[in-house]
């Protein structure tokens, strides 16, 4: 029986309703997503870039919202963002979806279509990455597919544009895709009776209850709550129906399951596409695997890393910095602007208050903007093109060996990485990560010890400047408290480690056009953040200055400050700028840099790296961790903080 | 035919269970002189060829998944189900160090050791041969 509602006719508009995007990592859904909506969400050539539902306003009929998902590698769903693929699944009034799928791995992508299909989602597959598929060979024919599955199937170059009015077109003649699964007669008996209780007592309104048993039986979280609100007192007998079958076959349930999408997508694929063989190699490939080469690998890494500090480290930090503030606002703008304060307003604390020296525009704007700015330019650039390049996913790869001492496995390295560029945002990356104790350590981590962007252009600008021996051994604390840190999180925190099966993402060559867009829609978020923070904590050390507090700070934090880090009695302002970022404590102690030896650079610079997370962090730890969690770390932070400071300044007095 | 057993091609796997120096001598073997626990039977769909573990197989061989060993984790499995990796499908082995990476319709899936070690596989002729 043919359970799919009948497909939207042209006279029968799609009404006020939402259009699902759903498909595997990694397959350019956020891409056709900037498409058919005009919105820009981060695109990135590595998976796990959509950790969360986005939501827009189509273009082409203002009457429908687009959803962006997280990529799924299976459902029942295992991990976070699968988790909140099939809530949105469960959740939205969903009119159809467009399952995205990359042309040139078929048989993956008919393992979610005949999910799908089970689900009785109306859809469209739009078959993408079309132009890479015909490079590597494969030929699909899609005529022939879509008649099988009796739904549009529409090829796609969603980075090109090609393809999108087709696609736009066959959302009128959306279906529920024709059932491609059958399952042994032990297994769909046991699947008629559960999707006969799920109909009795939990129907969705939209979704089909043969579906919705089979996610079940899977062990799908989502759906297991969502029958479990419904069922009530009912509940435990369904648990009762998985039991009976999980005990009855020679396998496990969900691993039969699995294997039958497995197969139906594999009989499916063979019929419709044909493998062209191909001379050689493509370039992208051999590039892909000397960057995760046995050694080749390392001097890669090492060369990736020099680029990047040479245009962060170098030409930001240094060259840039040194013209925005020195010349622009040293020379030109902040003269002119104290010259219209005084005349305007006379000397006096009004005045002060805008360009003394906690002024709101000699210290908050001149910090934002021309220490800051020019650093995390050049670094969202850099990152930008290591993002699209597909790089990243290979740093999981050479990095695996390592994180297996802290329990991880290199995926870990993800969030790590992005945490370079902004803290709050990997913390919510956290979720491609399978368990929670692998969340738990990697965001400690990160918290303790992985500075942002802005503060590694501050850190790097202060001792590159100053000491070249400063920032390897600034570098070589930070990744041993890293290590060590993690390593006894490893042994503390309880469960099992996960080993590392990861999809490589081809490389590519990066898209000009996508990194200036990431680049620019970073920026626009971190000065939209940082601006009103760097001129709240200004005006913070101003009233704390006016009131005499600060000068009480400074000598109550003396012990701790000069005695234990050795620091100058004026480095105790950075630490109080620091609780509000710790990148603007940094930048308070790069403006010291004159009172500073390269040794007390170090140390300064070490213990506000390993110091509290930025409060942005924090609000995003606690969403995610919970507040307990949250106030944990944090209680274990700012003690480890300063006393790594404090040994690292007598070993230092010793040795340097 | 040719089994390849040899030291260098097989990486030293991560001592996951308490009886890893077993499971490390298991995996030196070839799968018909595995003991009692991980019995085995080729199904009648695969070809009599002996079957290898993935992590012993030279790089740039082809190869088809034979099957899942029993030890395998079942979330695991799911997930390597997922990847595309079932059984009877070709795979290319593309690298054994620092991880094993195997071409899977055209994707590349990197495996540690220890879950290669998990996947039996048989060796397909070379491209050039066929």
């Amino acid at each position: 029986m043919d359970l799919s509602p009948p497909p939207l006719s042209p006279e029968s508009p799609l009404d006020h309703t939402s259009m699902l995007l759903v498909g595997h990592p990694n397959v350019g859904k956020s891409v056709l997503f900037h498409r058919l909506t005009g919105t820009y969400v981060n695109v990135s050539n590595y998976p796990g870039t959509t950790v969360e539902v986005s939501r827009a306003t189509a273009r082409f009929d203002r009457a429908i919202s687009l959803l962006d998902t997280p990529g799924v590698l299976s459902l029942p769903g295992r991990s976070d963002d699968e988790r909140a693929t099939m809530r949105a699944l469960l959740n939205e009034e969903l009119r159809l979806a467009v399952q995205v799928g990359d042309a040139k791995n078929l048989r993956r992508t008919l393992t979610l279509t005949a999910m799908l299909a089970e689900l009785g989602v109306p859809m469209v597959l739009a078959l993408n990455m079309s132009d890479e598929a015909a490079a590597h060979g494969v030929a699909v024919d899609h005529k022939a597919l879509g008649e099988v599955l009796r739904i549009p199937v529409v090829p796609t170059i969603a980075t090109g544009g090609s393809g999108m009015q087709p696609l736009i077109d066959a959302l009128a003649v959306a279906r529920a895709p024709a059932p491609l699964l059958h399952y042994d007669d032990a297994t769909e008996a046991i699947l008629r009776s559960t999707t006969a209780f799920v109909e009795e007592h939990a129907p969705h309104p939209r979704l089909a209850s043969r579906g919705l048993a089979i996610l079940f039986l899977g062990g799908d979280s989502e759906v297991e709550d969502w029958l479990q609100a419904r069922c009530g007192v009912h509940y435990p007998e369904l648990l009762a129906l998985r039991s009976e079958a999980d005990g009855a076959g020679s396998e496990p349930l969900a691993a039969r399951l699995a294997a039958e999408r497995g197969r139906a997508a594999d009989a499916l694929s063979k019929t419709v596409m044909d493998q062209h063989a191909r001379a050689r190699r493509p370039m992208a490939q051999r590039l892909g695997q000397l960057a995760v080469h046995r050694l080749w690998g390392w001097p890669i890494l090492l060369a990736v890393l020099f680029v990047v500090y040479e245009l962060v480290g170098v030409f930001g930090a240094e060259t840039l910095v040194g013209l925005f503030e020195e010349k622009l606002f040293g020379e030109i703008l902040n003269p002119a602007v104290t010259d219209f304060f005084t005349g305007a307003f006379g000397q006096g604390w009004f005045t002060d208050l805008f360009v003394g020296q906690y002024g709101l525009w000699t210290m908050g704007m001149t910090y934002a903007l021309a220490l800051i700015l020019p650093i995390v330019t050049t670094f969202f650039l850099a990152f930008g093109v290591l993002e699209d390049s597909g790089y990243f996913s290979r740093l999981s790869v050479i990095a695996n060996r390592m994180f297996a001492l802290l329990g991880l496995n290199g995926r870990a390295v993800l969030p790590m990485v992005l945490g370079l560029g902004c803290v709050t945002m990997a913390t919510l990356t956290t979720r491609i990560l399978h368990t929670r104790r692998e969340r738990l350590i990697t965001t400690f981590l990160m918290a303790l010890a992985i500075p942002c962007s802005a503060q590694l252009g501050v850190v790097l600008g202060l001792l590159g400047g100053m000491t070249f021996g400063g920032t390897v051994i600034w570098a070589v604390t930070i990744l041993f408290v890293l290590l060590f840190t993690g390593w006894l999180a490893g042994k503390l925190v309880k469960g099992r480690r996960i080993p590392l099966v990861t999809e490589l993402p081809p490389m590519r060559l990066p898209v000009l056009g996508n990194v200036m867009k990431k680049t620019g829609g970073r920026l626009k978020w971190y000065l939209i953040e940082v601006i009103p923070l760097f001129l709240l904590g200004t005006f913070i050390m101003f009233m704390l200055d006016r009131l005499g507090v600060l000068p009480w700070i400074i000598r109550a934090g003396e012990p701790l400050v000069t005695g234990w880090l050795g620091l100058p009695p004026e480095a105790s302002a950075a630490f109080v700028m620091g609780f509000l970022r710790r990148d603007f404590g940094a930048t308070g102690l790069f403006a010291l840099s004159g009172q500073l030896s390269a040794e007390q650079a170090v140390v300064g610079m070490v213990t506000l790296t390993l110091f509290v997370p930025c409060i942005a962090s924090m609000m995003m730890i606690i969403k995610e961790q919970g507040a307990r969690t949250a106030a944990l770390m944090l209680a274990m932070i700012i003690p480890t903080a300063f006393l790594v400071g404090g040994i690292l300044h007598q070993l230092l007095r010793i040795f340097w | 035919m040719t089994i390849e057993t040899s030291g260098a091609a097989i990486a030293r796997p991560l001592p996951a269970a308490p009886h890893f120096l077993f499971r490390w001598a298991t995996l030196l073997m070839p799968h018909t002189a595995r003991g009692p626990a991980g019995g085995h039977q080729p199904t009648p769909t695969m070809s009599n060829r002996e079957h290898l573990r993935l992590i012993g197989v030279p790089v740039g061989s082809r190869i088809r998944l034979a099957e899942f060993d029993a030890a395998i984790d079942p979330l695991q499995r799911e997930q390597l189900l997922a990847y595309g990796l079932s059984i009877g499908h070709p795979l290319e082995v593309l690298q054994q160090h620092p991880l094993t990476v195997v071409l899977c319709d055209h994707v590349e899936i990197a495996l540690e050791h220890v879950v290669a070690g998990d996947l039996w596989v048989e060796k397909l002729p070379s491209r050039g041969r066929t």
